[in-house]
């Protein structure tokens, strides 16, 4: 029914309510409602999920709540494109990189394709054509090689060019 | 909000998986090969490392993928010695073909995709024992190349025993394919999946289904697959009597494929006849000089297309053209005729 609502709970503690056609774009969310046969009067509980972070999801739902169904995945022959974010997806993912790893998360939780197809190509347009250099800054990632290990590969390296 | 503090590390396994495969097999390995420890791992998984593509297809023609030798010397250096265990198949553009291939061992080698072949790069690949021919005579079992017609060094592919499926694809209009090509075919009679996309003069008859029967199906007993896109062009002359695109089609009858699609031109000002079959569905990239004729269909592995025609292309055809080829990047278009028929019906 339109308009019609459920109550579900972030795991710090607050309250959403949610249009139910919105919340069923979460196939976690409409498999407890439909196939669990949990009451719409029952305050769902989502454990993973912050509630700054399910604003954000809220939001992103709502603003997509008449797209049509995503395509089945490309053939694999197919190059890949990781330049087709809408411009409102631009500007809904100019967080931090925290916040968006933790979309990612609630995306793939929650198993809502969209979302989580457009947070993962916004890391991935974060990670192309850079250096593994770049990339350790850029996500804040220490080499745990060690100098032994690192020697090693500059040895193999030279007999590589050598050969 | 809150500034949250879950970063790369913190993602499981099965979600880097996911934002890894909106890449390139190459863009992963340049970028993540050799950052840490758990990433070396992630990144060595079979969807990343069995298939190495450094090949695009752009503006009618195959251009290397690696845009600087320092990308270059990074994967023959350090990525490719690393992980040339896992590598079943390469796509390799020429500049690059010899020093990948020299870049590591790679046993598990079996599928070989060369593209803009040029004569020396293909006589040290097929030739020289120590680059790479030894890998051909032991490993390879299929093999697509991509080159300038008439080149005879392509008959040092011949010495790869092993070779089960052969791929041909030929942009260019070459002169009389028989005359070469369906010799090199012969001496390779272990083939069992053949891919011949080719455009070629023909002196006296279009390349046809008997034409298949009589110089490939015959004489070459083990093939069991064959996809083909063949456009044969004659020139006029004296001759007046072609056969029509019904002559053309009862030659397939008893083909075993699902559909083979044929259609013929003439074209008076160029004093030539085209023939144009193909099996369909169709696994070609280009699709060129298509006429009024086209009889439609979906390809979706064309990027670029020309159309050619004596004729006007009126509006309907173009509608068709764009429900064909949804994932046209380029199209080129000669036509020197007026449209007859008005989109806009006046009522």
């Amino acid at each position: 029914m339109a308009g019609h609502k459920i109550k579900l709970q972030s795991n710090d503690g607050d309250i959403f309510d949610v249009e139910v056609e919105i919340a069923k774009l979460s196939i976690t969310i409409k498999t407890m409602l439909e196939d669990l046969s949990m009451n719409e009067e029952e305050i769902i509980p989502l454990p993973n999920i912050n509630s700054a972070i399910f604003k954000k999801v809220i939001q992103w739902t709502t603003h997509h709540k008449d797209d049509p169904p995503l395509p089945p995945e490309d053939d694999e022959n197919r190059e890949k494109n990781t330049n087709d974010i809408s411009s409102w997806d631009q500007e809904f993912l100019k967080v931090d990189q925290g916040t968006l790893f933790e979309l990612i998360l609630a995306a793939n939780y929650l198993d809502i394709k969209g979302l989580l197809d457009v947070t993962c190509t916004s890391v991935a347009n974060m990670i192309k054509g850079k250096t593994s250099e770049e990339i350790r800054q850029t996500f804040n990632i220490k080499n745990d090689f060690t100098p032994q290990e690192e020697e090693q590969i500059k040895k193999e390296n030279e007999w590589c060019e050598n050969k | 909000m809150e500034y949250s503090c879950i970063e790369l590390d913190d993602i499981p396994d099965e979600i880097l998986l996911i934002i890894f495969q909106k890449l390139d097999n190459i863009d992963v390995l340049y970028s993540l090969h050799g950052v840490n420890k758990q990433l070396n791992k992630t990144i060595r998984d079979p969807i990343f490392t069995t298939s190495l593509n450094f090949v695009k297809w752009s503006s009618n023609k195959f251009l290397n993928k690696l845009s600087s030798n320092v990308i270059l010397n990074r994967f023959c250096l350090q990525i490719l010695p690393d992980i040339s265990i896992k590598i079943k198949w390469f796509h390799l553009e020429s500049s690059s073909i010899k020093r990948i291939l020299r870049a590591a061992n790679y046993p598990n080698l079996y599928e070989l995709g060369l593209y803009n072949m040029k004569e020396k790069t293909a006589r040290r690949l097929f030739i020289d024992e120590r680059l790479s021919s030894s890998i051909f005579k032991r490993q390879i079992k299929r093999l697509i190349i991509t080159t300038e017609p008439n080149k005879n060094y392509l008959l040092a592919i011949t010495k790869t025993p092993n070779l089960k499926c052969f791929v041909l694809s030929c942009a260019w209009e070459m002169t009389y394919f028989d005359e070469f090509f369906l010799q090199l075919l012969y001496r390779m009679s272990n083939l069992e999946k053949l891919g011949l996309y080719i455009t070629t003069y023909v002196r006296d008859t279009f390349i046809d289904g008997n034409y298949l029967k009589k110089n490939i199906f015959n004489r070459m007993p083990q093939l069991n697959e064959f996809s083909f896109d063949f456009r044969s062009l004659l020139f006029i002359n004296n001759q007046i009597n072609f056969p029509s695109n019904e002559d053309i089609q009862r030659t397939f009858t008893d083909f075993q494929y699902n559909k083979i699609i044929s259609y013929v031109n003439h074209f008076l000002e160029e004093n030539q006849a085209q023939c144009h079959v193909y099996s369909y569905p169709s696994q070609i990239q280009y699709y060129q000089r298509i006429t009024n004729h086209f009889p439609g269909g979906i390809f979706k592995y064309v990027r670029l297309i020309s159309l050619y025609d004596e004729h006007p292309f009126e509006h309907e055809f173009f509608i068709r053209i764009s429900q064909s080829f949804p994932f046209i990047e380029k199209l080129s278009l000669i036509n020197n005729q007026t449209q007859t028929i008005s989109q806009f019906i006046n009522c």
